[in-house]
């Protein structure tokens, strides 16, 4: 079974690249475009790993990471930012609201690709009962 | 201009003069000459009437004289005749006058002294022409008559008459002894008034008896009867035949009167004169006090004369009185009325000329004051023009002030303020009439006072004008602001007392522009990240074939494509940095690094790059490695973008990176032999967007900020930024950084922690640990247990801070713990088990009692209210490293 990926991000095209790029990396890929989306997605998809911008519309990266993180079902998948940002104090927030890991748009699709793993073999580790 | 004024000026004081010497032709005033006669009338009155006073008292002094003198001859004479009655009356006692009894009586009477004048005292007996024999020879034969005068007494002279006068005694006997047995009656005149006296029984004077010899006075004779006492003597008859005789008092005018005069003290100065009868002629002259006769003399004048009659026995005399020359009421008061006279002449000319001299001066004052007048009004007009050209020319330059929009203050050259304008009244909110002339250090502006300050003493000292940039200040409204001031020197005299003229400008509105750019940048930077990364992501899949094949043509094209997306990355990460440095948000996380290691580890990223190109990339590093207390990355940046300058402009040669300590700092260079950068464009090196001259050799190109990114982060860690080049030759950049220091790092983490304290109006508690003995510690047990031991020291402390936001932070041998918002108590309990902690950690490690660990405690804002003074409360601890 494929790792699943959760993607919320309000840019579709950055949605459909991204998406494209972990799917030729043999990860399973859900997306969202709203944050609301994306919490009920993050409800029912369950995914491994979900992959958050922080500018957003209606429900912006901390209020989604905060909601992950109260909901019971959803707290202990990883959050990774995507941001534009290197650094900076929301990603300080957000960082000790619970994320694992941000990356920096533009990025590096190695290195990317290279974190998505690395948190997989943390997740696993930490917990091998909960891999499917 | 103003010469003209002045030449104007000098040609209008000459009518002046003019004008002043006809004013003395024009003196005539009636004042003086109303004055004049009015004092000449007064002073003739007071003249006359002081004279009239002063004659009139003259006249009554030469009356009472005369009165006096009139007086005295009358008692006088009075006085004799008594004596003569008196003889009259011894005779009445006695029947027969004795010749002893009248010797011892007339001897009694002292006649010399008691009756001067008096020159012969006579009895002359009536003697009957048949009595005549028988009274000879009864005065022969009288035993008390014993003279020879007596013994051969015979009547003379010699004749028979019906009757004979004839003197029977003498007094004083001696020297009138020969009048003895004279017959008087022989002489007329004498007998005459002999008859009178008989017939009237008064005392009868004779007429004078003028004397032959010169000098010798005139002498007359009073004669005063004697009757029989038993006979009636009521009629002339009668008297004839009780006649007995006469008693006869001869006088010697001279005598009798000048001895009247000789009673008085003091000489009146009047003449006297005595005539017989009512002529005042020398021949009826009877006595003269003087030799000069004035009565009859016509020539003679005197201011007063009177001549009285006076009766004496029977006869009248004239008492002539003249005043003589002498004669007055004394120096004084006879001078009285010329004094009088000229005192008040000479008091009338002097007023006169008194007011003669005052009209004429008045008469020039009246004229001097008209010219000036005159003057004086071309004066004020001249002036007024003056005041209306300073007026309007005021009025222009204050035009020209209300229309500046900057602020405008001026500042004397003893510091006081003489400008304020309107702007800078709306800006600080001080109204001008409350700060005009006040010191200017007092005068409550709130703004960086300090640099404005500094920068007046500068400008005054340089005498150049001076720009301070974004001086902060608080606005009226309470806002802060910044002010863009030029501070202008303006020399007010020779003295070189130097006035401060301040523009200042409110450059809020650049700087909100600034910052709204600065803002645009970021957000257009961040905006740009997503297509970017869109965009990348896409061309990337397509090349790595992920979409399907692709050939060599297709991804050459798209890997040109890439490589211009990854410029565009750069160039937008180096937009999002030069706007947070300029912004000030670049923020550093600054922390203790070993500079020579850092420097190597980016050296190590272009040894591939310099190996390809052919170029030798050294280093000189020193032994001992400089700690800079610094933010990692940023440095890491700093020293790849002057690499990849130095790579991009270096075809040939070396490329060397220096690092060496200079005193507190450390210095680090990276120097080429590229084409270098000709000393025009030097300055502008480390400007935004400069990419001149040098021709870029292969690699990646630049985006043109990456030096001026270099200067920011330089200058954010507090260091310097300089550029050396010669063109052909080649470029050399140095930069300086501070030399790490605990006090440093601390300081570093306590400002920081103290602004947020402050932000959030708590409190921050700061505990330090220092190992005291670390150096000795360090031999024992070797540096790596060292490190380690106090690394785990840090490890301890970590796990004793509960809370997130306390920070620990570690330099080699000490520890700084920062605990937002806890009381004293809470850090000192925190403290005791951090160190109960260390006790137990040194324990296990078999360590107990190597370790000196002093703690010290300071909390903001009880121990101090910024990092200076705190840091100053854990000196002990905190040494300078």
């Amino acid at each position: 079974m494929p790792k699943k990926i959760l993607v919320i991000d309000d840019e579709p095209h950055l949605v459909d690249v991204l998406a494209n790029r972990l799917k030729a990396s043999g990860y399973e890929v859900v997306t969202a475009v709203v944050g609301r989306e994306g919490l009920e997605k993050a409800m029912k998809e369950k995914p491994g790993l979900i992959l958050l911008d922080v500018l957003m519309p209606d429900l912006d990266g901390f209020q989604v990471l905060r909601a992950l993180k109260g909901a019971a079902e959803t707290q202990h998948i990883p959050v990774m930012i995507l941001t534009v940002k290197k650094w900076g104090e929301d990603i300080q927030k957000m960082m000790t609201a619970g994320a694992i890991g941000h990356i920096v748009k533009p990025f590096d699709p190695k290195a990317l690709l290279k974190k998505i793993e690395e948190v997989f073999k943390n997740e696993e580790e930490k917990d091998p009962a909960r891999r499917r | 201009m103003v010469n003209n004024q002045t030449e104007e000026k000098m040609t209008g004081a000459e009518p002046l003069q003019r004008e002043v010497k006809l004013s003395v032709s024009s003196w005539l005033n009636p004042v003086g000459f109303i004055v004049l006669v009015v004092s000449l009338v007064t002073t003739f009155f007071f003249w006359r009437y002081t004279q009239n006073n002063v004659s009139h008292r003259a006249r009554l002094k030469f009356d009472s004289e005369v009165s006096e003198s009139k007086f005295l001859i009358q008692q006088r004479l009075e006085l004799y005749l008594d004596a003569l009655h008196g003889f009259q009356a011894l005779f009445a006692a006695s029947e027969r006058l004795e010749g002893n009894a009248w010797a011892a009586y007339a001897r009694k009477m002292n006649l010399k002294k008691r009756y001067p004048g008096i020159s012969a005292l006579r009895f002359i007996e009536r003697v009957g022409g048949q009595e005549k024999s028988s009274f000879v020879h009864r005065l022969r034969n009288d035993p008390a008559l014993l003279s020879p005068s007596y013994l051969n007494f015979n009547i003379y002279p010699e004749g028979e008459r019906d009757e004979y006068f004839v003197v029977k005694y003498v007094e004083p006997f001696s020297e009138n002894e020969k009048m003895i047995g004279f017959d008087v009656g022989k002489e007329p005149f004498r007998k005459a008034a002999l008859v009178r006296a008989r017939d009237s029984g008064k005392p009868i004077a004779t007429e004078p008896i003028r004397s032959v010899v010169k000098g010798q006075s005139a002498s007359f004779s009073i004669a005063i009867p004697i009757y029989r006492n038993d006979r009636s003597q009521s009629s002339s008859g009668e008297r004839q035949t009780a006649l007995v005789g006469f008693v006869d008092a001869m006088f010697k005018a001279d005598d009798l009167l000048s001895n009247i005069f000789a009673q008085k003290t003091i000489h009146p100065h009047v003449g006297f004169e005595v005539f017989d009868g009512e002529i005042l002629t020398r021949e009826h002259l009877l006595y003269d006090d003087d030799d000069e006769l004035h009565a009859s003399d016509p020539h003679y004048r005197t201011r007063f004369s009177v001549t009285i009659p006076l009766e004496v026995a029977g006869h009248v005399w004239s008492l002539h009185f003249s005043a003589l020359p002498e004669f007055g009421l004394g120096a004084l008061l006879e001078f009285f009325p010329l004094f009088v006279l000229l005192g008040g002449l000479v008091l009338s000319f002097l007023s006169f000329g008194i007011f003669y001299a005052l009209s004429i001066s008045r008469g020039r004052a009246v004229k001097l004051a008209q010219m000036m007048t005159r003057d004086h009004q071309w004066e004020i007009a001249e002036r007024k023009r003056i005041e209306d050209d300073l007026r309007k020319a005021y009025g222009q330059t204050e035009l020209l002030l209300a229309s500046i929009t900057s602020i405008l203050i001026g500042v004397s050259h003893d510091g006081l303020i003489t400008h304020w304008n309107a702007v800078a009244e709306n800006t600080f909110g001080i109204p001008t009439g409350q700060i005009l002339n006040k010191p200017f250090t007092q005068s409550g502006i709130k703004w960086d006072s300090a640099r404005v300050f500094s920068g007046i003493a500068e400008c005054r000292q340089r005498g150049r004008p001076l720009r301070l940039d974004d001086v902060s200040f608080l606005r009226a409204n309470g806002r802060e602001g910044f002010l863009g001031i030029t501070i202008i020197p303006v020399k007010q005299s020779a003295e070189g007392k130097i006035e401060c003229v301040l523009f200042g400008a409110d450059v809020a509105e650049r700087k909100r522009v600034e910052q709204l750019k600065d803002e645009f940048v970021s957000t257009v930077s961040h905006e740009l990240r997503t297509p970017l990364t869109v965009m990348k992501e896409g061309v990337s899949q397509v090349v790595e074939g992920i979409l399907g094949p692709v050939n060599e043509d297709q991804k050459r094209f798209l890997n040109i494509s890439l490589e211009g997306m990854e410029r565009l990355g750069r160039i937008v990460d180096d937009l999002l940095d030069i706007s947070k440095i300029k912004a000030g948000k670049f923020e550093l996380k600054k922390e203790l690094v070993d500079i020579v290691q850092l420097t190597q580890e980016v050296c190590d990223g272009f040894k591939r790059q310099a190996e390809e190109r052919g170029l030798k990339l050294k280093t000189n590093f020193p032994e001992k490695h400089p700690g800079v207390y610094v933010d990692r990355d940023k440095l890491i940046q700093v020293f790849t973008n002057l690499l990849s300058n130095a790579f991009k402009f270096t075809v040939k040669g070396d490329i060397e990176i220096e690092i060496h300590e200079n005193g507190n700092r450390v210095e680090c260079s990276v120097s080429d032999t590229g084409k270098g950068i000709s000393q025009e464009d030097l300055p502008k090196v480390f400007g935004k967007f400069q990419q001149f001259g040098r021709i870029a050799g292969p690699g990646d190109k630049g985006t043109g900020l990456g030096l001026a990114i270099c200067k920011g982060i330089v200058e954010l860690h507090r260091g310097q930024i300089l550029v050396e080049s010669k063109l052909g030759e080649g470029t050399r950049f140095i930069f300086t950084l501070p030399r790490y220091s605990a006090r440093e790092l601390f300081k570093d983490h306590i400002t920081k922690g103290l602004s947020e304290a402050v932000k959030q109006e708590s409190s921050l508690s700061i505990i330090v640990f220092d190992v005291e003995n670390y150096d000795s510690f360090r031999e024992k047990v070797g540096e790596k247990r060292a490190v380690a031991i106090v690394h785990r020291l840090e490890n301890v402390i970590k796990q004793n801070l509960r809370r997130q936001a306390d920070v620990a932070v570690k330099d080699t041998s000490a520890i700084l713990v920062l605990l937002p918002a806890a009381t004293k108590e809470e850090t000192l309990m925190v403290a005791g088990r951090i160190q109960q902690a260390f006790d137990d950690c040194l324990t296990r490690e078999h360590l107990k009692g190597e370790m000196r660990i002093a703690c010290k405690v300071a909390v903001f804002p009880d121990d101090g209210n910024n990092e200076e003074e705190l840091l100053a409360k854990v000196e002990g601890v905190v040494k300078n490293a």
